[in-house]
This record gives structure tokens, C-alpha cells and sequence, in this order.
């Protein structure tokens, strides 16, 4: 049936079977749209988030899923930039799974602000001191960028590419793509770095508040070191996903085992950053508060064991397993190890918004708890079906890897 | 951020020793600046209270039981004021001239970032509709808005404004009657016009003549969280050693003993 | 955003910040002016008998950059 849309050459699954695919992912989309709609007409009230909660699950999944998509920008920069070619193998791949990250967020972002029809007031009213405006440039400029970036690939597909025009237009695009990669690679670096700022200059909120370094509070470095981290190893994981699915080899092994060294080695100097900051802000911002580490940890089911579990579970095991050469190749080690450096990140995100706010920081204020509603869960599993029914028409319909031909001629000889 | 020091520095001195934690303020205060007020107030991490008190124990039993309450309207924080320098939209502001920190309504987009940045929970979301759109408008509401305070629409942060339209009015008064100053008693917020025990004093406190000014500097005055380096302009007074512990967060080590002179 | 907006202070960290999001955006605009311009030029030039550039496979193409 779509027969002439998919690429040259390459077996694609029949149009029945990959409608039964889409089925489950359309369900979280519909799940989503109905929450929307709940919350655009009814207001926030549709979630569980209070005057304490100001920041919930839509924001851990918005920063979650920028830092996932993180692996197209740094990607974008190994390949462009330093010249890595073993990773244009990868590329493709990464450029989609960050444009569906960050049209994610933008979205989920349209929905959480309490006035969305005024959303052009942080660009045009902007106030240049908060961390937040900077991240809103930068993530919808760097949203452009990656649409920019997405549509050479686009203009692949075999039906699009009978067009003349589209055909120039995209190789002409694919010649100066360094541009649109160094600058996306600018503003990704710019915004990644600001969410973590968000945190870092809440210097009234001592869970969060750090020094400063320059004009950027060392929360700042932090998130963009562990976003290039962790972005591998979950572009890692979309592609090994996508192999089981689709029972091909796409990406040759040299490629993964690239990318993974690289995130190992990354998220291992991450960790001693991190674990250098933690303990001065334990010694320094913490009793400069008038409290002691464990005081935060009073009330509630919040606990220290999160920042272990984060640092220790979710950061020295993935390492070690990343920057051994006989561990990362064995299959089962990579994929556990990419698993725990992306929970990793999630648990650093989480420890930031939630574990944060849950916080009282005056002595009388009580501790309150917070579980998302249905219509949370929906619109930030919309992102998960949207991000699953892109990825998927995007792999049937275009070349997505460029050695799937070569690699799985080479299997069945 | 630029900070230069502006002439007038309003500020709220509260003698807890005095506060019977009535909630006069609160009421006052709600209905002095239109707060919404839902059918079914019980939700208590949404419900909007710019004035808020806390009631706090020292955690003795029985006999030794003492109690105490914190009214907390916004600290007005003077320095580098945390909910401020956040705002992406430039939708709040502390003017220094006056030390007040305001929230523009219209201009709020709703992030919630300022909300997260603040430590006193003195920002509240309205997460309903609230007056402005409440459905069926009840009979006779109208007349009991204030006119000279705008209703907030749902989505937007709002917070204690020191009866910011109260300086207004009086500054537009002094102006009519050709003066440039204002007395003292010519601006005070409706909590300290309506506490029974008078124990909310509001002024200037950079004019040494207004009465703020005198016990922001008594040994017995202490500020919320002091050691957070926001600079409240809200002091609160108390001759107990328990309330002013009750008032920061003191490592075993740090002991913050009664008299001691505030720098 | 720009200094028509009430907001607009003409200070230094209003000038970095702005200018560098211009510079930004002039150079993803002008990239894609760029390629638009080597579009239209080589359709153009197609009229007057240019051959079109050999298609290049996708696997080749990526090692150009």
C-alpha cells in the first residue's frame, strides 16, 4: 500500500502490522489530547499541583526529555565539528530524537504555563536576568535549528526526493549543515546549561542553591556535562530498540561503541564534578542555611538514599561498565549501563523540582505530598506516543540509517 | 542587578508577643484586596491567603505548652529579591523607591517560577477561576469588591502588595494638598489597620521619625530565614527565645540567644 | 526583546544577551537564505543546459562534511 514511500531497497514491515504498531501510541496521544483539552478549558486545577508544588511531573518529563535529546546537539558537534565520522552513521537518528524531544517539551510547556495565550510575553517582555527566559530563546530557537535539521532527511524520502526542487534544496541543506549544527550547538549548550541554572540561583531554597561561578551558579556546567552524558547512551537505546523491533542491524557496532565510550568517559568526569559539588554545597551553602545535610530530609518519603541511588547506582556502575572495553561490548552490560545513566538523569532531575519544593524551608512550614493526576500522566506520556509514532514513520519512510542496506546484506550473506 | 538605594523603604514590624492569632489580618486583607474565595476553601495547598499565619508550639507538654502564631504577608525581600530576578516575563518588580514588590496581573503568563524560588510560600497560583469569571456572578458580590484593586484572572501568580493602592491614595491626596511627603499614619496596609491588639506596625523604614524604624532596631527584632541573605523588609519582634529559634534554621551548634544585637 | 518593548534598558547585559540570540538567529536565517538562493541559482542554471549534480547516494554523502 505504501510501498513507494518506503526507501530503496530496504524491507519494511506490511502497512497492516504497522498500523497494529501505531495503535498503542495513538491510544496515548488520544489519553493526552483529552487531558489538554481538560486542562486548556478548565485551567490547572486539572493537575495536582498546589502553591507548593509549583513544578511538578511536567517538568521533571520537560527537563528529562531535553536532556535525553541532548545526544542531537552533542552528536551534531562530535560529527561536525571535531570531525568524528564513524558517528554520521548515528546522526540521522539523532537529529530525530532530539526534534521530537524538544517539540515535546515545547508542547507540554504550552499546556503547564497558567496563561498559555500569553506565552509570547517571556520573548517579548523578556527580562534577561532569569534563567528561564534564556531557556525559552534557546529552546525554541534550538527547536528551529533541529527542524532545519530534520528536513534534508525528510526530503530523502523516495517519493519527496522525485521532486527537483526538494532534491536541491535538501543537498544544499546537507552542505552547510555544519552551520546549523554549530549553531545549534551554541544555543543547545545556552539552554541546557540555564534549566540548570533554574535551580542553582534559587539561592533561597538551600536544597537547590549553589555558588556561583562567574554569572552561572555551578548547576549550570552541571546539567550540560550530564544532559552530553547521558543524551548517548538514550540515542544508544532508541537504536537498539529500534533493531529489536525491527529485527535488523543498523548501526554498525564501532558506532555504538564509540558513542558509548564516549558517554562513559563523559559521564565519569560529570560524576566527580558532581560529587565535588555535592560535598561543597553539603559544607559550604547547607550550614551557611543553618542546617545540616540531613535536616532536609526530616519529613516525607524523600531521603538521602536518592542522591545515593543517583551518584552511586545510576552513576559509578553505568562508568564502570561504559569505559571498559570488555564490558561495554557485551551486549546486556551496554544496554544496563545506558538504562542506569538515563534513570541517573531522571533522579537528578526529580531531586531538583520535586524533592526541592517538597522541601519546607521554614522550621513551621509542613511537609506536603504530591502525586500526579491522570491528566498529568497523560500529557506527559503524549510525549511517549508522539515520540514513538514519529520515530516509527520516520524509520519506515526514510533513510534513517544509512548502512541498514549494507549491514543486513552483509547478515543474510 | 543594578540596586541603588531608593528614598522610601516601606516596611512591617510584628510583635508576636502581641498577636493572638484572630486572623483579623488575614480577613482584612482578603477583603481589602478582592482575594477570591472559593465555595469549598478546604484545599489548603490552593487556597490564596497573601497574609498567612502560622500557628507554632514550642513542643513542650502540657504544663510548659506555650503557643505562638506567625502572620507572614510577603517578606518584600530588598535584596536581589528572589521571586524578581526570576520572572521571565519582567511580571513582577520591586521599585526602589518604595521597597515594594509588586505583581502585574496581565502580565503574569502563569510558569510558576517565582513560586518555586520563594522560601515563605508567599505566592499563590489561582489555579481557579476566580472573581473575575466566577459562574453564576453571586448576587451583590460586586458590592463588596474593591473598586481600586483589580480581580485576578485564573493562571496567574499574585502576592501581597503592602496595599500598594493605599500609597496611591494617599499619595495623590498629599499631592492634592500641595505636599510631597507623606505623614506617617497617611499609609499603613489593612492588616495593620485592623489588628485588634495593634500589633502590626507599618512605615517607612528609612525615616528615623516613623515608628518601624525605631523597633526594626530593638534587640527583640528578628527576621524569617535571616540567614538566606534575602533581606525582608517584614520584622517581627518577641522576647521569647523559642519563637525567635522558630524563626531560621540553627545547626546543633548555633545558639541565637535573646538580646542579641541584630548588625 | 527589542528596544520597542517596554522593558528594553540600553545596559550591557541586555546587549549580550540580545545580541547574541540576533547573531544566533542571523545566522540560521542567513544559512537557510544560503541554500534557498543555491536552489533557485541552480534551477536557473539548469534552464540554460547546466546538468544537475550527479545524485549521490546517502551513504557516500555524509562523508562530504
Amino acid at each position: 500500500m505504501d510501498a513507494a514511500l518506503i526507501p530503496d531497497g530496504l524491507k519494511r514491515t506490511s502497512p497492516g502490522k504497522f498500523f497494529l504498531w501505531t495503535l498503542p501510541w495513538l491510544g496515548l496521544l488520544a489519553w493526552g489530547g483529552i487531558s489538554a483539552v481538560l486542562c486548556l478549558l478548565l485551567g490547572l486545577n486539572q493537575t495536582n499541583m498546589s502553591n507548593i508544588f509549583a513544578f511538578a511531573l511536567w517538568i521533571v518529563f520537560d527537563l528529562v526529555v531535553i536532556a535525553l535529546g541532548a545526544g542531537a546537539f552533542f552528536t551534531g558537534f562530535l560529527t561536525y565539528i571535531i570531525g568524528k565520522k564513524e558517528l554520521k552513521d548515528i546522526i540521522n537518528a539523532t537529529v530525530v530524537i532530539g526534534f521530537i524531544c524538544y517539540s515535546g517539551a515545547v508542547a507540554m510547556l504550552g499546556i503547564d504555563i497558567g496563561q498559555p495565550v500569553r506565552g509570547w510575553f517571556i520573548f517579548w517582555h523578556a527580562n534577561v536576568h532569569s534563567m528561564l527566559t534564556e531557556v525559552s530563546f534557546c529552546i525554541t530557537a534550538y527547536l528551529a535549528v533541529l527542524g532545519i535539521e530534520y528536513l534534508p532527511i525528510l526530503l530523502e524520502n523516495r517519493k519527496l526526493r522525485e521532486v527537483r526542487e526538494f532534491r536541491i534544496f535538501g543537498h544544499n541543506l546537507h552542505h552547510i549543515m555544519a552551520v546549523f549544527a554549530a549553531t545549534g550547538v551554541f544555543l543547545s549548550f545556552f539552554h541546557q546549561g540555564s534549566l540548570g541554572g533554574m535551580f542553582g540561583v534559587m539561592y533561597a531554597r538551600p536544597f537547590a542553591a549553589r555558588w556561583d561561578f562567574y554569572i552561572w551558579p555551578t548547576t549550570f556546567f552541571l546539567f550540560v556535562f550530564s544532559a552530553i552524558a547521558a543524551g548517548p547512551c538514550f540515542t544508544i537505546l532508541c537504536t537498539k530498540l529500534t533493531e529489536a523491533i525491527s529485527r535488523k542491524k543498523l548501526v554498525p557496532d564501532g558506532t555504538i561503541q564509540l558513542l558509548a565510550k564516549i558517554s562513559g568517559w563523559l559521564l565519569a568526569g560529570y560524576l566527580v564534578l558532581k560529587i565535588i559539588d555535592t560535598l561543597g554545597w553539603v559544607h559550604g551553602v547547607v550550614p551557611g542555611a543553618g542546617l545540616t545535610f540531613m535536616d532536609f530530609f526530616r519529613e516525607g518519603p524523600y531521603g538521602a538514599w536518592l542522591l545515593g541511588l543517583e551518584i552511586i547506582i545510576c552513576g559509578i556502575i553505568p562508568v564502570i561498565i561504559l569505559i571498559t572495553p570488555q564490558a561495554r561490548q557485551n551486549h546486556g552490560l551496554l544496554i544496563l549501563a545506558c538504562l542506569l545513566n538515563c534513570t541517573g538523569i531522571v533522579l537528578n532531575r526529580f531531586n531538583f523540582i520535586v524533592v526541592n519544593l517538597a522541601i519546607p524551608v521554614m522550621p513551621f512550614a509542613r511537609f506536603w505530598s504530591y502525586l500526579p493526576t491522570w491528566q498529568e500522566w497523560g500529557i506527559a506520556l503524549a510525549v511517549v506516543g508522539y515520540g514513538m509514532l514519529l520515530f516509527s514513520a520516520s524509520h519506515r519512510y526514510l533513510p534513517l540509517f544509512p548502512r541498514e542496506k549494507e549491514l543486513n546484506a552483509a547478515v543474510s550473506r | 542587578m543594578k540596586q541603588e538605594e531608593g528614598k522610601h523603604k516601606y516596611g512591617m514590624v510584628i510583635d508576636l508577643d502581641k498577636c493572638i492569632g484572630c486572623g483579623t489580618c488575614m480577613v482584612a486583607c482578603a477583603s481589602e484586596n478582592n482575594v477570591s474565595v472559593r465555595t469549598d476553601e478546604s484545599d489548603k495547598e490552593r487556597s490564596i491567603a497573601w497574609m498567612q499565619l502560622f500557628k507554632i508550639t514550642n513542643g513542650k507538654p502540657f504544663p510548659q505548652t506555650e503557643v505562638s502564631y506567625f502572620p507572614r504577608p510577603c517578606m518584600h525581600c530588598h535584596n536581589n529579591t528572589p521571586c524578581v530576578s526570576v520572572c521571565p516575563a519582567s511580571a513582577t518588580h520591586m521599585d526602589y523607591h518604595t521597597g515594594i514588590v509588586s505583581q502585574i496581573y496581565t502580565r503574569c503568563i502563569g510558569c510558576r517560577y517565582c513560586q518555586a524560588a520563594c522560601p515563605y510560600h508567599a505566592r499563590y497560583f489561582n489555579w481557579y477561576d476566580g472573581y473575575a469569571f466566577i459562574q453564576p456572578f453571586p448576587k451583590g458580590l460586586e458590592r463588596q469588591l474593591s473598586p481600586e484593586i483589580s480581580v485576578r484572572m485564573r493562571g496567574v501568580v499574585e502576592k501581597c502588595s503592602f496595599c500598594h493602592h493605599r500609597l496611591m491614595r494617599a499619595r495623590t491626596r498629599a499631592y492634592a494638598e500641595g505636599r510631597r511627603e507623606l505623614e506617617e499614619h497617611e499609609y499603613i496596609t489593612a492588616c495593620a489597620e485592623a489588628c485588634p491588639t495593634q500589633a502590626i506596625t507599618f512605615g517607612d523604614l528609612n525615616n528615623p521619625k516613623h515608628k518601624v524604624a525605631r523597633l526594626s532596631k530593638s534587640v527583640y527584632a528578628f527576621r524569617l530565614l535571616e540567614k538566606l541573605g534575602t533581606e525582608p523588609k517584614v520584622y517581627y519582634l518577641s522576647t521569647r527565645n523559642w519563637v525567635r529559634r522558630m524563626a531560621d534554621n540553627y545547626r546543633p551548634d548555633q545558639l541565637e540567644p535573646v538580646g542579641a544585637v541584630k548588625t | 526583546m527589542t528596544p520597542l518593548s517596554f522593558e528594553w534598558q540600553w545596559n550591557i547585559d541586555y546587549g549580550i544577551f540580545m545580541g547574541f540570540l540576533y547573531l544566533a538567529l542571523g545566522v540560521v536565517a542567513c544559512g537557510l537564505l544560503v541554500a534557498l538562493v543555491k536552489t533557485l541559482m541552480h534551477m536557473h542554471g539548469e534552464d540554460k543546459g547546466e546538468a544537475e549534480p550527479a545524485p549521490i547516494p546517502s551513504r557516500s554523502k555524509y562523508s562530504e562534511y
